[in-house]
């Protein structure tokens, strides 16, 4: 049997108010505990998709499901809860004057008592390589500090949906393999966006092409992003690592 | 010092400013023995010295623009020099323009002692529980923030004009002034939204919850007190003066 949807899509629209089309009818299903990978051209609507996810932004057409929710004004609060978004830029996220504070915000907000979002806190910080960060100002991190205490700070929600939106942008290569670490470690169904074609390619097992508003292919990542002629037509490059020419791959990197 | 309570810390700070700025200026002995607060405090937290003589002189131009006048402007005493179009410094002047000096100084350094030794965040939460509105306490929290963020985009922006242009004149330097001024402004508003949106993504509900309420310990009595001791000491000799 297969595993229960933790979204499905059918015919999504998005039209911002001054007009934009942001989602033109997508279709996507997403089964619980999978990792995938959006990609896309700037502009292709990954953002606006994974606004959708948290209810942040509300559908003007077809219909969406995320874990079974319907987004609306009654579902907010548990859609809120249950899924955590990770912001393009971690200067956005990171709003109050310590690491400690920050990553205790959700936890505290969903009104869970003092151990427990003290082992929360602490559990969150050891995942992502952070433990002993309580008391440091997030603006004094660098960035990829900031990305992790970022994650941090969702993941001590314990969210059941991970989206991620653009998490390899402002990072250093070592910033970078340190998100990749952090993200191969997760066990929680993960939608990662990001035209970082090499990082979607570690991470993901499965992923989603899109463009326009819509989905343009999806497959197992690394024969999506292997298709030289689609990616091209779409305005991406095939990642180096695929490229023939290149040493060979380790056969384990498509694991599911 | 870093230990004690923050509420404590405000109270005494408080408590202190309010003594020195009513405290009639006569003799030296009563400000003698409130001066030796903050910089006690200063010393026991180990706030290198050259830290207040740059807070004192960064904040001279104010101080020294209400004290110049002052001699001036003041009526009594004895008249210690007659100029022109009837300019005269009087002793009570002189006296009135040492005391600005003198109080500014000292409040200075008592809210360095306050702030050297409290983290911002800490500081905020005290303020919140000694009765500031919550919704200022989370402003003053955000102002304090994102100053880092904003002043990080202000040396972005600079820098990336002046990659551009080198040699700038005055008025071209203003006129481009007004364009980044207004990409900051609609830059800040619109991260403004995104922090709003990433806070309600975390399940925020208009109200910050705090983590562990702090308790008054021994030592921050024993603080209070020794302060407390302190101004009523100042206010006796100034009374005996
Ligand atoms: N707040 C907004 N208002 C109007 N149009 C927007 C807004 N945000 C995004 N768009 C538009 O929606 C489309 C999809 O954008 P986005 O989801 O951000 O793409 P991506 O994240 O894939 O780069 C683009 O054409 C973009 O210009
Ligand atoms: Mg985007």
């Amino acid at each position: 049997m297969a595993a229960p949807l933790a979204l499905r899509a059918l015919g999504l629209c998005h039209v911002y108010p001054d007009g934009t089309e942001g989602l033109a009818g997508l279709d996507l299903e997403v089964e619980a505990g999978e990792s995938v990978g959006l990609v896309g051209p700037n502009g292709a609507g990954k953002s606006t998709l994974l606004l959708h996810l948290n209810g942040t932004l509300r559908p003007t057409g077809g219909r969406l499901e995320v874990l079974g929710l319907e987004p609306g004004r009654a579902s907010l609060p548990e859609l809120r809860r249950r899924v955590g978004l990770i912001f393009q830029d971690p200067d956005d996220q990171l709003f109050m004057p310590t690491v400690l504070d920050d990553v205790a915000f959700g936890p505290l907000n969903q009104g869970l008592p003092g151990e427990e979002v003290a082992r929360r806190v602490r559990e969150a910080l050891d995942r992502v390589g952070c433990a002993g960060y309580e008391g440091r100002a997030p603006y004094r991190l660098s960035g990829g500090e900031k990305r992790a205490v970022s994650i941090a700070g969702v993941l001590a929600c314990a969210p059941e949906l991970l989206a991620l939106d653009e998490p390899s942008s402002h990072l250093d290569p070592r910033g970078r393999r340190r998100l990749i670490r952090i993200l191969q470690g997760l066990e929680v169904t993960r939608v990662v966006a990001s035209h970082d074609l090499e990082l979607v390619l570690e991470v993901c097992s499965r992923s989603v092409l899109l463009d326009g508003g819509r989905v343009v292919a999806q497959g197992p990542t690394r024969a999506l992003l292997a298709d030289r002629g689609l990616l091209e037509a779409h305005g991406l490059e095939v990642p180096h690592s695929l490229t023939p020419h290149s040493e060979p791959h380790h056969p384990d990197g498509a694991h599911e | 010092m870093h230990r004690l309570d923050a509420r404590g810390k405000a109270l005494a700070v408080l408590a202190y400013a309010s003594v020195v700025a009513t405290l009639p200026v006569g003799e030296p002995a009563p400000f003698l023995v409130l001066a030796a607060w903050p910089v006690g405090l200063l010393a026991a937290a180990r706030v290198p010295p050259r830290v207040l003589l740059g807070a004192l002189v960064a904040a001279s131009p104010f101080v020294l623009l209400a004290a110049v006048f002052l001699p001036f402007s003041h009526a009594g005493g004895r008249l210690l020099w007659s100029g022109p179009w009837g300019v005269e410094v009087t002793s009570a002047g002189v006296r009135a323009a040492v005391a600005v000096v003198a109080r500014s100084s000292l409040c200075l350094a008592a809210t360095l002692a306050l702030v050297a030794t409290t983290r911002f965040g800490d500081l905020v939460a005290a303020l919140e529980r000694l009765g500031l509105p919550a919704v200022l306490g989370l402003t003053l929290g955000f102002v304090h923030r994102f100053l880092f963020v904003c002043l990080d985009l202000v040396r972005r922006v600079l820098c990336a004009r002046a990659a551009r242009s080198p040699r700038l004149g005055p008025g071209a330097a203003l006129r481009s002034a007004g364009g980044m001024v207004a990409s900051l402004f609609v830059r800040s508003y619109e991260r403004s939204e995104r922090v709003h949106a990433a806070m309600m993504a975390r399940g925020f509900t208009g109200r910050v919850r705090p983590m562990a309420r702090p308790r008054w310990r021994t030592a921050d009595l024993g603080f209070l007190a020794f302060t407390a001791a302190l101004l009523a000491a100042a206010c006796v000799l100034e009374g005996r003066a």
